[in-house]
């Protein structure tokens, strides 16, 4: 079976959604590199690589509450690929589509919208929904990698995720997961906002220079 | 006193030719409006949040849509005429959608029970939203959901969200949906 990771974040570096990628990766016994689409076309190649895969496990922050409009328009062009070669694969071969979405307010079910966008998509294509988790504070995800599985703030994650991993690895549905860490958001919100000044001072800015209005 | 002129800022998906319709039948006298259209080349947010911690309330990437945040800052009605795909905006119009980032301040505040950012402009938007394209009824309800967060999100009030099968049937779609 062949699984592809997808992380549509646009960062270069240091995504909320390839480190959430990782730990399913970790779950799910594989190492093949993650297939980024953090441009606005997807190259031939990649496209190829979409369209032989069984499970399709897509990581993305919610922009706006919705999808980032770089991989809307990846989307609209796997959707486009699927109607001129949807013959070429049986209903029993159909694309299983797994979503990981991740946001930056603490609340995790603000990704309903941006979830519901994704299973209309997959309908779209043809393909199949697998499931969605959605989780908040996304600013805090890369902060706890070093955690270990299942303890303190990781508890819901680790529960989601071993789940999803469980139902990837036999192309199940399961029922969708929005969650926050385990985590006061209280602590989150001064955590936030502590990091914003921070990194303003590095960019040579005082903290009330963030109240600017251009 | 002398009233202050009204401003309002159209977002629309119809490239150069459509603006004609639009200023035909969204401008009024006495309103100043500015439409923002696809040109050519714009940029996809990079995530970067500069537009909060570099140069905050503008974005950093040069092209002609980096003042949005000022844009919407100084507006009183905002308008987007989008085709609806999958439940939400069409791809330009998200691209500016993730652009208007500058608007809103980084630091959080809590609105309906929901976390959301501080506003860093006092404006409060009356948001109309014109759908247009063949959709389905439960792509009409996310997108009904997706309108609503994005509203809650810039601190705007709803005014009007509409859909029809074409753009040239916009204008029969009814006013005023709450
Ligand atoms: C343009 C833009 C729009 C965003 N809009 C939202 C939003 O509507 N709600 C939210 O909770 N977070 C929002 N965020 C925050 C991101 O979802 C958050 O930073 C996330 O952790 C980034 O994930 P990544 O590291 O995988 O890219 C937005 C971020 C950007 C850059």
């Amino acid at each position: 079976m062949k699984i592809t990771m997808i992380n549509g974040s646009p960062k270069a570096k240091n995504s909320a959604s390839e480190s959430l990628l990782s730990i399913l990766k970790g779950y799910c016994n594989l190492a093949a590199p993650d297939l980024v689409l953090n441009k606005m076309v997807i190259e031939e190649e990649n496209m190829a690589e979409i369209w032989k895969s069984d499970a399709l496990v897509i990581a993305f922050p919610l922009y706006i509450d919705s999808v980032p409009s770089h991989l809307l328009r990846c989307l609209i062009q796997i959707e486009e690929y699927a109607r001129l070669h949807g013959q070429e694969r049986t209903s029993e071969e159909t694309i299983k589509v797994y979503v990981v979405i991740n946001n930056g307010f603490f609340q995790g079910k603000q990704n309903m919208p941006a979830i519901e966008v994704m299973q209309h998509w997959t309908k779209r294509c043809g393909f199949e929904f697998g499931q969605a988790v959605g989780v908040g504070g996304g600013g805090m995800i890369n902060f706890i990698k070093n955690v270990p599985d299942g303890h303190g703030p990781k508890k819901n994650l680790t529960l989601a995720l071993r789940e999803m991993a469980g139902n990837i690895l036999q192309k199940k549905s399961g029922e969708t997961k929005v969650f926050e860490l385990n985590y006061p958001a209280w602590a989150y919100k001064w955590q936030a906002e502590y990091g914003w000044r921070m990194a303003a001072r590095k960019n040579g800015l005082k903290s009330k220079d963030l109240n600017k209005r251009a | 006193m002398r009233m202050e002129e009204k401003k309002k800022l159209i977002i629309q998906d119809g490239g150069q030719e459509s603006e004609e319709w639009i200023q035909k039948h969204f401008m009024k006298q006495g309103e100043q409006t500015e439409i923002i259209t696809e040109t050519g080349k714009i940029q996809n947010c990079i995530g970067c949040f500069g537009c909060w911690v570099m140069t905050p309330g503008r974005c950093v990437l040069r092209d002609d849509y980096n003042r949005m945040g000022e844009k919407l800052g100084h507006a009183d009605e905002l308008i987007i005429i989008s085709e609806c795909i999958y439940g939400t905006y069409s791809p330009f119009v998200r691209n500016i959608l993730d652009r208007c980032l500058p608007y809103i301040h980084p630091y959080f505040t809590k609105r309906e029970k929901e976390i959301h950012h501080k506003a860093r402009y006092q404006n409060r938007l009356k948001v109309s939203v014109y759908f247009y394209g063949e959709c389905t009824p439960e792509e009409k309800e996310t997108a009904v959901k997706t309108v609503r967060a994005n509203v809650l999100n810039f601190n705007g009030i709803l005014y009007h969200i509409s859909f029809s099968e074409s753009r040239d049937t916009i204008l029969c779609a009814g006013e005023g949906m709450q």
